[in-house]
């Protein structure tokens, strides 16, 4: 029986003389993965549906623990993120955490919604920095792991901090403060927007450059101190960011 | 119970390891091997050898060859006002096998890769740079795959070479010759109809 998904396409391995093995995020069964038989011949059928980055309209058959692909026919490409390395870079990045965050099918909707405006928004933009950290803070929260930002992570004094321990998960207050570092009120007003909003208003903030820097070191360090790694591909990313 | 002597099994072995082999068609090609005259097995020996001894890099477009330039690059009637940039050397011979492109090429041997860590000093930009500090070179083709490695490699070059004074052209992508429009997919007619030209 062929079942109807539409998903986005976060891996994708060469298997075989000219198969490959797709990862997809879909919404209704998580990350699941597929084999595409052809794929990577030019006659393939599903030579444009089953490339990285790709949200397509999936006809899956299931064969065993995976399962097969019966169409695939894409719906969004996201071409305009293969003109600069550095934003495929961080689409791989993007994909490698949701790889590592969406474990359960039930974040995967929102995680899907979530990767498909990151991803649209990446093919317009250019503010680099302010796309990753928003992606890092607003995965990252809707996987349960909110950072708290109304009372001290510590003692639970409420009040408006502004030391942010990564570490510990949220502000502290100046009796608690351990390794918190401290941070502008509009970097806490950033991240508080991040974490609370419409989901399609995640961008949808101004900052200045001092904020930037500050919001994008800060929902890096979050995001690892969650995770427990550093992902390859984020080192990827921060090489081509110095070399540049 | 091992169900052949040890040098069939090790032939066997060693068949297997190339691409497209399984074991069926490994034992077949070891029969072959075996059943055939001995002058025909060192024949294959030796040319298995000496390919892996003597097949090189070319020292001005990395392309293979079995000397220090290859013969495309030691061609005087070549257009070296043109160089058209390849991932790997079967591209060249699939473009050499159109008798359409009369220039020199340029093999990177990969392509920028964020999904594989492969970076740019991992394939031969250097070397196509290194080229392109004279003045007879007036323009790069961009011949890279139209996935999205070989894009963000024509991409990442483009802003290399422009600023150098040389024309960047990247080939057209498009419906393939004899296909059926209502049979291509929606990203390559869209680049069908961006890189259309004047008739």
């Amino acid at each position: 029986m062929i079942v109807t998904v539409k998903g986005l396409i976060i891996k994708e391995t060469k298997f075989g003389e000219g198969d490959k093995i797709i990862t997809i995020l879909t919404p209704d069964f998580g990350i699941i993965q597929a084999v595409a038989k052809g794929a990577r011949s030019y006659k393939s059928k599903f030579l444009a549906g089953s490339q990285l980055f790709c949200y397509t309209n999936f006809g899956l058959t299931k064969r065993g623990k995976m399962f097969s692909l019966s169409f695939a026919e894409p719906i969004h490409t996201f071409y305009e993120i293969r003109k600069s390395v550095e934003k495929i870079s961080l689409s791989v990045y993007f994909c490698e955490l949701l790889s590592e965050v969406c474990t359960d099918s039930h974040q995967a909707d929102a995680a899907l919604r979530l990767a498909l405006n990151t991803l649209f928004k990446l093919s317009k933009n250019d503010n680099l920095a302010q796309i990753k950290a928003s992606f890092e803070l607003r995965l990252i929260s809707d996987a349960g792991f909110t950072p708290e930002l109304s009372c001290c992570v510590k003692c639970g004094r409420t009040g408006h901090f502004n030391l942010f321990s990564a570490n510990d998960g949220g502000v502290q207050c100046c009796d608690c403060c351990g390794s918190g570092n401290a941070l502008s009120a509009g970097t806490i007003r950033a991240i508080s927007h991040i974490i609370t909003c419409e989901l399609k208003k995640v961008f949808a903030y101004e900052a200045d450059e001092n904020v930037l820097f500050e919001l994008e070191h800060t929902a890096e360090n979050y995001i690892l101190c969650q995770i427990g790694r550093l992902p390859q591909s984020l080192k990827y990313y921060q090489k081509l960011k110095i070399n540049r | 119970m091992d169900y052949y002597v040890k040098p069939l099994a090790h032939l066997i072995e060693q068949f297997e390891k190339l691409p497209g082999i399984g074991h069926k068609t490994a034992r077949r090609l070891a029969f072959h091997i075996l059943d055939s005259p001995d002058v025909h097995a060192e024949e294959f020996a030796n040319a298995l050898i000496n390919a892996k001894k003597l097949v090189r890099y070319c020292n001005i477009c990395q392309n293979m060859t079995d000397a220090e330039v290859c013969l495309i690059c030691a061609d005087d009637k070549r257009d070296n006002s043109v160089i058209c940039v390849m991932e790997s050397p079967k591209d060249v011979m699939a473009l050499e096998k159109a008798r359409e492109y009369n220039g020199l090429y340029h093999v990177l041997h990969g392509a920028i890769s964020p999904m594989d860590g492969i970076g740019p000093e991992d394939i031969k930009i250097a070397e196509l740079l290194s080229r392109l500090s004279s003045d007879t070179v007036k323009e790069v083709i961009m011949a890279t795959n139209p996935n999205i490695e070989g894009e963000a490699t024509a991409m990442y070059l483009s802003k290399l070479i422009k600023p150098l004074g040389v024309k960047v052209t990247r080939i057209a992508h498009g419906v393939p010759v004899g296909g059926d429009l209502e049979y291509a997919d929606e990203i390559t007619l869209s680049r069908a109809i961006e890189g259309r030209r004047e008739m």
